[in-house]
């Protein structure tokens, strides 16, 4: 966990992407965000993601901690990072992205 | 339809390939390998032997197979994520990603295929209010590693969307997880 993890993650099941895929053989041309439907924050994802994997509870490091054992690329996933909306891949690709697995219940 | 898909043995091939054969479609893998040809053939994939860095071998394949699609799922990732790992990688896979386009479109163009869909980026968007739809920009001022792959994915795609007569898709996915990827128990970052 690097700083209060506020950078938003876009995840998308590999399941989930591959039907997009199929999906895209015969939408309008153009570009789809295929991701899931409810971005999270790092500082929730992260957690959830060693919780469903049976793993301890991940490290606290400050961003400065983080710059210097991870580099900047690391810090800005954690605290910078932006989530993308699938509004137009679910209208135009039928997508129906399942909620993250790792979060139980789901947040939404 | 008949689909051709480059890069048909990363996290998304398996998947990939079985969704398109459910669809009724028919699927060829590029493959570089024998070993990547029989695994595809394992898959119920046909196989295509070609280089994709190899742009004679990628138009003879095409002209081969005459898709009505091309997919291309092209990444040179490392199996482990480390810092060290994606550091040494970054070359090979910038150079796979924008010279397998390059010789994926040239070979589009000249063989008519009709559709290209390509991998892209949806967790880059340049930071703003709430989430990014798709007339947002990457993040082209973010840390250095990130800024690059911003770069690369906005080649990408622009090299596709200015190749005349093709339908293109980019699909800009988000962080893959699940079975095959670094996020699953058994994969790295579960490790």
């Amino acid at each position: 966990m690097i700083g209060k993890g506020e950078g938003v993650w876009s995840w998308v099941h590999i399941e989930d992407a591959a039907a997009a895929t199929v999906a895209a053989l015969e939408c309008a041309p153009g570009a789809y965000n295929v991701v899931d439907s409810d971005p999270t924050p790092h500082h929730i994802c992260l957690p959830a993601f060693a919780r469903a994997v049976g793993a301890a509870e991940p490290p606290r490091l400050t961003k400065q901690q983080a710059l210097d054992s991870f580099g900047a690329d690391q810090v800005y996933y954690a605290t910078r990072l932006r989530g993308a909306s699938n509004g137009k891949a679910m209208r135009e690709l039928h997508f129906e992205p399942r909620p993250l697995e790792w979060l139980q219940p789901p947040r939404k | 339809m008949r689909v051709i898909l480059a890069g048909p043995t990363g996290a998304i091939g398996r998947p990939l390939i079985r969704q398109l054969k459910d669809a009724g479609h028919a699927v060829f893998g590029l493959a570089r390998s024998p070993e990547s040809a029989r695994a595809l053939s394992d898959a119920g994939a046909g196989a295509v032997t070609a280089d994709v860095l190899n742009a004679a071998a990628v138009r003879a394949a095409i002209a081969r197979i005459r898709p009505d699609a091309v997919i291309n799922e092209l990444t040179a990732l490392p199996a482990h994520y480390t810092e060290a790992e994606m550091t040494a990688a970054a070359p090979r896979d910038h150079k796979v990603r924008t010279e397998g386009n390059a010789n994926l479109l040239a070979a589009i163009s000249e063989g008519g295929v009709r559709r290209y869909i390509l991998q892209s980026s949806g967790f880059w968007y340049a930071p703003g209010a709430g989430l990014a739809d798709e007339s947002e920009q990457f993040a082209f001022n973010a840390t250095p590693g990130i800024a690059a792959g911003t770069r690369t994915y906005a080649e990408l795609e622009s090299s596709a969307s200015g190749t005349p007569g093709i339908e293109f898709v980019a699909l800009r996915y988000g962080f893959f997880y699940g079975p095959g990827t670094w996020y699953c128990s058994e994969g790295d970052m579960g490790d």
